[in-house]
């Protein structure tokens, strides 16, 4: 579904991401695991297209979108709830919402999209009218997850999802993201630095050092890898 | 006395807060002081200028007042438009392309922009102020009979030794005069059947005229951001504009979109100012610019009701304390300092409030 080739990204003269290549396939869970600044996010950002690859190849069901601009990619079917969250504070969770329907036109299929995203977090209809800022830090995570997941995508990128939240909301967003799979059949390429659920979770996991993807396997089989249990797993 | 100033610093202030919205609407999303936005306002106001000078609606068969209301209903709508579209060209040729260039390159831009589009207007349509064009009321002159009522004149084009076409308004009757026989064929020996007389505004007219179009234009702004799909991705962009693209919108179009209504509600401002002080010159937009933007910074930059609520309480200020300075005080020459007055209330407002009344605490973005 999702192919990278060779993907290099820059930051000015700074190259982060050295000739990358992940796919995802229809369907499943993959995650990408690494450490502070192994370049997880700079992929997800030139996926989304946020930042353009200067070379290499971003195929998205067999059509090449690397360089296309992040608002046609969205059209195209990748939502991604970003890393730190990015809601709007200043709109309201509904407010928010809507601007995750953005593209779609049509007020019905907004409307169904709505009640699924109030389906899957109860607690953001609870919170509607509310300003994003209001929120806590579990309840933005869910904002930003439910946003993305307004506009249908067929691919769903997650950019740390725990970073900064109680255990326990954790469990339950890692809930919903396994249920976003099962029932809506979205794919979806989950980053982490919790290596541990995101890997019990994920079919699949790539781990990243430096730009460079180091290992990838089969998640159960990451787990048991004693190289990957010392560097990411504690 | 006290009301009287009152209404003129809320005329004032209306002014400044239709200048002072597109200055905030621009900051709020781009980060960008547009120093061009007065030029927006100055051209804005020659556009009403010609409307009200040349096109002659006060002629359309409707009783009075309707023709000249008419007359500036099409000269606001106008000044408005062309302020959007050169707002939207600008942003498009000068300011897009700098925009990831720096808060620097892009307010050095501006700054140049502004220049650029003061002297345009002087090498277009000359230095000189012109005064103006009174609204006027026409009357053929078989339906005037016996002792005039106003001052009546026409039209006349003369070549100047320069070689110019100028037109000139010719004094032909003067109020009292009595219109009998000979009077009227000397006139129409000259050519004219037609004459008119001119409606002066007077101050009061045009501050009540302002103040409710602010009054009116208020909820429509209110609507726009808050309510339609447009206004929520302007204020989704202008917090965040990465966020909003991933959400798919097309922030290029949402900047053009600010710049526009920025434009379009200071073209207002610029017919009602020149309204207010007889005249139009290229200059004009500077220091009203300049003081919209400090009622912009007052009200707390990036706050839509901010700019409203600085521009209004920036012209009460401007009115009023020099008013109480020389009353209350006896400083007889408090008037004069009116302009050091607003910019000093300006540092008092910083002081106490940095972020302005009605601004967020500034949030570094990561
Ligand atoms: N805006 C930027 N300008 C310059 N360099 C950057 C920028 N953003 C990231 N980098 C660099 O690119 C590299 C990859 O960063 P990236 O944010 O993708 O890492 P990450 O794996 O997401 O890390 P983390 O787990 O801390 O979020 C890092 O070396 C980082 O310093
Ligand atoms: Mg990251």
């Amino acid at each position: 579904m999702l192919v990278l080739e060779g993907v290099d990204v820059y930051y000015g003269n700074i190259k982060a991401l050295h000739g990358l290549s992940i796919k995802v396939d229809e369907g499943e869970i993959v995650t990408l695991i690494g450490s502070n600044g192994a370049g997880k996010t700079t992929t997800l950002r030139t996926i989304s297209g946020l930042m353009s690859p200067r070379a290499g190849r971003i195929t998205f069901q067999g059509r090449e979108i690397g360089g296309e601009r992040a608002e046609r990619i969205v059209a195209q079917g990748i939502a991604h709830s970003p890393e730190g969250r990015r809601i709007f504070t200043d709109l309201t969770v509904r407010e928010n919402l809507d601007m995750g329907a953005y593209l779609i036109h049509d007020k019905s299929a907004a409307k169904e999209r709505l009640e699924r995203v109030y389906t899957l977090f109860p607690r953001l209809k609870e919170r509607a009218s509310q300003s994003g800022g209001t929120l806590s830090g579990g309840e933005q995570q869910m904002l930003a997850i439910g946003r993305a997941m307004m506009s249908r995508p067929k691919l769903l990128l997650l950019d740390e999802p725990s970073l900064g939240i109680a255990p326990i909301l954790v469990q339950e967003i890692f809930r919903e993201i396994e249920q976003i799979r099962r029932e809506d059949g979205t794919t979806i390429l989950l980053v982490e630095q919790n290596a541990h659920m995101a890997l019990k979770l994920a079919d699949r996991g790539y781990v990243i050092e430096t730009g460079r993807i180091v290992h990838e396997d089969e998640a159960g089989a990451l787990l048991d890898d004693p190289k990957v249990r010392e560097a990411y797993l504690g | 006395m006290f009301f009287d100033y009152l209404m003129n610093g809320l005329g004032l202030g209306a002014i400044f807060a239709f200048i002072a919205l597109g200055y905030t609407m621009v900051y709020g999303i781009i980060k960008l002081i547009n120093f061009a936005h007065g030029e927006f306002f100055m051209v804005g106001a020659y556009v009403g200028y010609f409307c009200l000078r040349d096109l002659d609606i006060e002629r359309v068969g409707l009783p009075q007042p309707l023709p000249i209301l008419l007359d500036f209903f099409v000269a606001l709508w106008a000044a408005s438009l062309v302020a959007g579209l050169l707002a939207v060209l600008t942003e498009r040729v000068a300011y897009r392309p700098v925009r990831k260039a720096g808060r620097i390159a892009a307010l050095l831009t501006a700054v140049g922009v502004s220049l650029l589009l003061q002297n345009i207007a002087v090498q277009v349509w000359g230095a000189n102020p012109r005064s103006f064009p009174d609204p006027r009321v026409f009357h053929a002159l078989d339906d005037l009979e016996g002792e005039a009522q106003a001052n009546y004149y026409a039209d006349r084009e003369f070549t100047t030794t320069q070689g110019e076409t100028v037109t000139e308004a010719v004094l032909l009757i003067s109020q009292g005069d009595v219109l009998d026989a000979t009077k009227r064929a000397s006139i129409e020996d000259q050519g004219f059947d037609e004459v008119y007389e001119r409606v002066t505004l007077s101050p009061k007219s045009v501050q009540y005229f302002v103040i409710l179009a602010l009054i009116g234009w208020t909820p429509i702004l209110w609507f726009l951001v808050k309510r339609t799909r447009m206004g929520k991705a302007m204020r989704a962009a202008s917090e965040d504009a990465d966020a909003a693209r991933l959400m798919g919108i097309n922030i290029n179009l949402v900047v053009a979109l600010t710049f526009f209504v920025g434009a379009f509600v200071a073209g207002v401002g610029g017919v009602a100012y020149i309204a207010t002080y007889g005249k139009v010159e290229p200059m004009l937009g500077f220091l009203p610019g300049l003081k919209a933007f400090v009622a912009a910074v007052i009200g707390g930059i990036g706050s839509i009701p901010g700019a409203i609520i600085g521009g209004l309480i920036l012209g009460v200020a401007e009115a009023i304390i020099p008013f109480v300075l020389q009353e209350v005080f006896g400083w007889e020459e408090a008037f004069a300092w009116k302009d050091a007055i607003a910019f000093a209330f300006l540092i008092v407002v910083l002081v106490v409030k940095p972020t302005g009344l009605l601004g967020k605490p500034m949030r570094e973005k990561v």
